[in-house]
C-alpha cells in the first residue's frame, strides 16, 4: 500500500523530473502594450506629468536640454538630473561638452544598478560578501551595485591591451558578482539547441563557458554580449564578459579574490 | 531548503535561472518580497520598465500555471499574456503590502479557466516525465534510471487520470511547486480549502497508484 510519506516524496521527485512544454519568449506585443498604456495610479488617474510624455529619443532630449539649459543656465549635475526627470526621461545621462575633463562614462547605459565608489561598494557589501576582483588589473574604472541588496555588483574595466572593447563600448571587461549559485540540472536540461556551451572548471569548481555572440537579458533589456564565463565561488555566481579566448578568461577567473 | 528565485533583476544568460541559497530562510523571503514590492510600487506609479521586469519574472510561472489548467500551450500563452495586460490595468486595485505572485496567478487562472470552459472538454495535462539525467552520479546504472523514469511516468499518468479538482491542486502544489497562498489564488479558494482539497486528492491518488501495481 502506498503510504503518505512515500507518495509525497515521489511527487517531489516527479516535480524535479517533470518536463513542462518549453516556455515561449515573452511576446513583444505584450511589452509594446505595457509601454503604450501606463498603469493607472492609486488615484485612478494616469500618473501625472507636468508635460505630455515625449518620445525617448536621445536626439530630441539633447536638443531640448540644450534649449532649456541655455534659458535656465543650468550647470550642476543635480539640476541636469532634475531637468531630465522633468522631461519624463529619468536615468538619461546628458554630458555637457564643458565636462570633457571627466572620463567618459563606461557602462552607465547598461542598467547595472547604482554607480558607487569601491569604498561604498565594500561598505554596502558588508563582511559576509566581500567585493571580489580579478587580480593584476588595478582597480575597476566603474562599479555598479544593484540596490536594495549590495551583494549584486558589477565591476567595469576600460579596454586596454589584451582587453579589446566590447561591442560599441569602451569596456574591456565586465565582472559581476551575483549572490546565489548556478542550478546545475537546469543547465543540462534547458539549454537552447543553438547555444554552444561548454562546461569547464575554475579552481575545481563548476563553470560554464558561453562563446559569443548570444543574448542576455538584464532587467528586461536585451543586448548582444561577448564571450562569457560563469562560475561559482563561495556560494556566489561570478560572471566575466570580455572579448578574450577561453584560456585567458579562465586565467582571469582563477585570479579572482 | 533552497528557494528558486528567478532573479530577473539580473543577468539571464541562456543557461537559465539562479538559485539563491546564500541567506537564512527568513531573510530570503524578505529579499524576494522587497524586490518585487519595489517593482510593484514603481509600476503602480507608471514605471513601465518596472512592470516589464515583473512580467519577465513571473512569465514562466504564469505560463506553466495556464498550461496546467488549459492543457494547451497556445491557449496557455494567450492566457498568460492577457493576464499580464489585465493585471497592468488593474494595478491600482492591488493592495499595497500584499503578495504580487498570488494576485497575478489568480488573474492567470481565471483567464485560463474561462478559455478552457469555452473550448469544452479538458485536454490532458501537457507534461511528461523526463529521463533521469544525473551526469555527476556515475554509480547510477542505466536500468536503475529506466526504472525511475517508469515510476515517474506511472505517477504522472495517475495524476492525469484524477478528476479536475484533484489534478489541479496536486499539480499546483507539487508539480508547479506553488505555495499554499499561490495555489489558493490559482484555484480561487481559501488557503484552508487548499489543505483539505490536497489531502483528499492525495488519498485518491494513493488509491489509484495502488490499483496500478
Amino acid at each position: 500500500m502506498t503510504d503518505e510519506r512515500n507518495l509525497d516524496r515521489d511527487l517531489r521527485e516527479l516535480a524535479r523530473h517533470t518536463t513542462f512544454p518549453p516556455t515561449p519568449e515573452v511576446p513583444q506585443t505584450l511589452l509594446d502594450r505595457i509601454h503604450e498604456s501606463p498603469a493607472r495610479g492609486e488615484s485612478g488617474e494616469r500618473p501625472r506629468r507636468r508635460f505630455p510624455p515625449l518620445r525617448t529619443s536621445i536626439a530630441a532630449a539633447t536638443a531640448l536640454f540644450v534649449i532649456f539649459s541655455a534659458i535656465l543656465g543650468l550647470s550642476s549635475p543635480d539640476a541636469r538630473g532634475a531637468v531630465a526627470e522633468w522631461l519624463g526621461l529619468p536615468g538619461i545621462s546628458i554630458t555637457r561638452e564643458e565636462a570633457a575633463e571627466e572620463a567618459a562614462p563606461l557602462a552607465e547605459d547598461f542598467d547595472l544598478g547604482e554607480k558607487k565608489t569601491l569604498r561604498q561598494a565594500r561598505t554596502l557589501a558588508g563582511p559576509d560578501s566581500p567585493v571580489m576582483m580579478p587580480r593584476g588589473m588595478g582597480e575597476p574604472d566603474e562599479i555598479y551595485v544593484e540596490m536594495p541588496y549590495g551583494g549584486f555588483r558589477t565591476l567595469a574595466y576600460r579596454s586596454r591591451t589584451g582587453l579589446p572593447p566590447l561591442g560599441n563600448t569602451d569596456i574591456g571587461l565586465l565582472f559581476t558578482q551575483i549572490p546565489g549559485d548556478i542550478e546545475g540540472s537546469y543547465f543540462s536540461k534547458n539549454v537552447p539547441d543553438d547555444t554552444n556551451l561548454e562546461e569547464v572548471k575554475v579552481n575545481g569548481g563548476k563553470a560554464i563557458w558561453i562563446p559569443a555572440p548570444h543574448n542576455v537579458s538584464i532587467n528586461g533589456e536585451r543586448r548582444r554580449t561577448d564571450n562569457v564565463l560563469l562560475w561559482e565561488k563561495n556560494g556566489q555566481t561570478l560572471r566575466l564578459e570580455a572579448d578574450v579566448p577561453k584560456d585567458e578568461a579562465l586565467e582571469i577567473a582563477r585570479s579572482v579574490r | 531548503m533552497t528557494y528558486f528565485i528567478t532573479v530577473w533583476r539580473a543577468w539571464m544568460e541562456p543557461v537559465g535561472r539562479l538559485r539563491c541559497n546564500y541567506v537564512r530562510m527568513d531573510l530570503r523571503e524578505g529579499i524576494v518580497l522587497e524586490d518585487v514590492g519595489i517593482l510593484v510600487e514603481r509600476a503602480r506609479r507608471g514605471d513601465a520598465k518596472a512592470y516589464e521586469a515583473l512580467v519577465f519574472r513571473y512569465w514562466e510561472a504564469a505560463f506553466r500555471t495556464a498550461v496546467v489548467i488549459t492543457g494547451d500551450t497556445e491557449e496557455a500563452e494567450d492566457a498568460a499574456q492577457e493576464a499580464f495586460i489585465k493585471a497592468h490595468r488593474a494595478l491600482d486595485t492591488f493592495r499595497e503590502g500584499s503578495s504580487f505572485g498570488p494576485w497575478l496567478l489568480s488573474i492567470v487562472a481565471n483567464d485560463a479557466k474561462n478559455r478552457r470552459r469555452a473550448f469544452g472538454r479538458r485536454k490532458a495535462l501537457a507534461l511528461r516525465a523526463s529521463e533521469d539525467i544525473r551526469p555527476e552520479d556515475p554509480s547510477d546504472s542505466p536500468s536503475a534510471s529506466l526504472l525511475t523514469t517508469e515510476k515517474h511516468e506511472t505517477l504522472l499518468e495517475a495524476v492525469n487520470e484524477l478528476r479536475e479538482k484533484d489534478r489541479l491542486v496536486i499539480s499546483c502544489r507539487h508539480l508547479l511547486e506553488l505555495s499554499e497562498e499561490e495555489t489558493a489564488a490559482a484555484l480561487g479558494c481559501a488557503k484552508g480549502t487548499v489543505k483539505s482539497r490536497l489531502s483528499r486528492a492525495m488519498k485518491r491518488l494513493r488509491k489509484r497508484m495502488d490499483e496500478k501495481r
